[in-house]
C-alpha cells in the first residue's frame, strides 16, 4: 500500500471519528482501541520511543492478520502535523471506546439539574 | 331429400352458427389450457421455492451448529485462561478463528452488521492469540480477567447471532 493511500485512510478515519460514525471499542490490551468494518479492522495504539510517544494505526484483514502498520513518524513527510493528527485521533477514539462523552453527559445532566 | 336438407341448412345458416359455436368451444378450451398451464407453472414455482426454503433452512442449521461449536470453544478457552494452562491455548484460538472465518466466508445469511460483529471477533481473537504466544515465549502470566472479559463480550454477540438465525429456521425467511 502506498503511503499516500495510508494518509488518505488516516484522514478518512479522523473525519469519521470526529463525526461520531466509528464505533471504537476497547481491546484485550490497555490503551489499544479497535474499530471493525465488514472485512477489516483498524487499531490505534501508542508506544514509547526515544523522542517521546509514537502513535500507530494498524490494519487487520478478515483472517485476523496484521497487513499494515504505520506510525506518525513514518508519515510525517506526507502529512503536515502527523503527530498532532494521530494524537487527537487516538484521544477521540479512546473517548468513544471508553464512553467518556456519554459518562460526562450523564453526569452533567445530574449536576445541571441543581441549577 | 339431400337438396332439401341443404336448403334447410342454408336457410337457417346452420353452418355459420356451427362455426361460431366451434370458435366458442375452441376459446373455452384454450382458456382452460392456459389456466392449467399457469396452475402448473405456479405449482412448479411453489415447489422450487419450497426446495430453496428447505436448502436455506439446512444452511441455517449448519450455521447454527458451527456457531454452537465456536461458542463451546470460547467457553473452553475461558476455562483455560482461568487455569493458566497456556500451552494448548494457541491451538484453541486457531481453531476458533478457523470456525469464525469459515462461517463468515461461506455464509450469505449474515447481514452487513453481522459481518462487522464477526470481523471484530476475528481481529480480537487473533490479537489475543498473539498475546498468548508472547506470554508463553516470555513465561509471563496472562491477565485472564481482561481476556475473559473480551471473550465474554464476543460470546454474547455471537450467541445473539446464533439465536437470531435459529429463530429464522422453518419460517421461510
Amino acid at each position: 500500500m502506498s503511503d499516500s493511500k495510508i494518509v488518505r485512510l488516516i484522514q478518512g478515519v479522523v473525519r469519521q471519528t470526529n463525526a461520531g460514525k466509528i464505533d471504537w471499542e476497547v481491546t484485550e490490551r490497555e490503551e489499544v482501541f479497535q474499530a471493525s468494518f465488514a472485512n477489516y479492522s483498524i487499531r490505534l495504539s501508542h508506544s514509547e520511543a526515544d523522542m517521546g510517544v509514537d502513535y500507530w494505526l494498524t490494519i487487520i484483514n478478515n483472517e485476523g492478520l496484521v497487513i499494515e502498520s504505520v506510525s506518525d513518524v513514518q508519515i510525517r513527510d506526507e502529512l503536515d502535523g502527523a503527530y498532532r493528527i494521530m494524537e487527537n485521533l487516538y484521544a477521540n477514539a479512546r473517548r468513544v471506546a471508553l464512553g467518556v462523552d456519554k459518562a460526562l453527559d450523564d453526569l452533567l445532566s445530574i449536576f445541571d439539574d441543581d441549577f | 331429400m339431400l337438396l332439401e336438407f341443404n336448403k334447410l341448412l342454408e336457410q337457417y345458416r346452420v353452418g355459420d352458427y356451427a362455426g361460431l359455436i366451434g370458435l366458442l368451444i375452441s376459446l373455452i378450451g384454450f382458456y382452460f389450457t392456459i389456466r392449467t398451464v399457469l396452475n402448473s407453472k405456479a405449482a412448479s414455482e411453489q415447489a422450487t421455492a419450497a426446495v430453496e426454503s428447505m436448502r436455506e433452512d439446512i444452511r441455517r442449521s449448519e450455521t447454527v451448529a458451527d456457531f454452537a461449536t465456536a461458542l463451546a470453544v470460547m467457553e473452553e478457552i475461558k476455562r483455560m485462561h482461568r487455569s493458566d494452562n497456556l500451552s494448548f491455548l494457541p491451538d484453541r484460538y486457531a481453531n476458533l478463528k478457523k470456525f469464525l472465518v469459515s462461517i463468515r466466508t461461506s455464509n450469505s445469511l449474515l447481514t452487513a452488521q453481522d459481518q462487522v460483529v464477526m470481523q471484530s471477533a476475528i481481529a480480537k481473537f487473533s490479537s489475543m492469540e498473539r498475546l498468548i504466544e508472547a506470554s508463553i515465549r516470555n513465561a509471563k502470566p496472562i491477565e485472564h480477567a481482561k481476556l475473559n472479559g473480551q471473550m465474554s463480550k464476543h460470546y454474547d454477540s455471537i450467541q445473539a447471532l446464533l439465536v437470531r438465525i435459529k429463530n429464522e429456521i422453518g419460517r421461510g425467511i
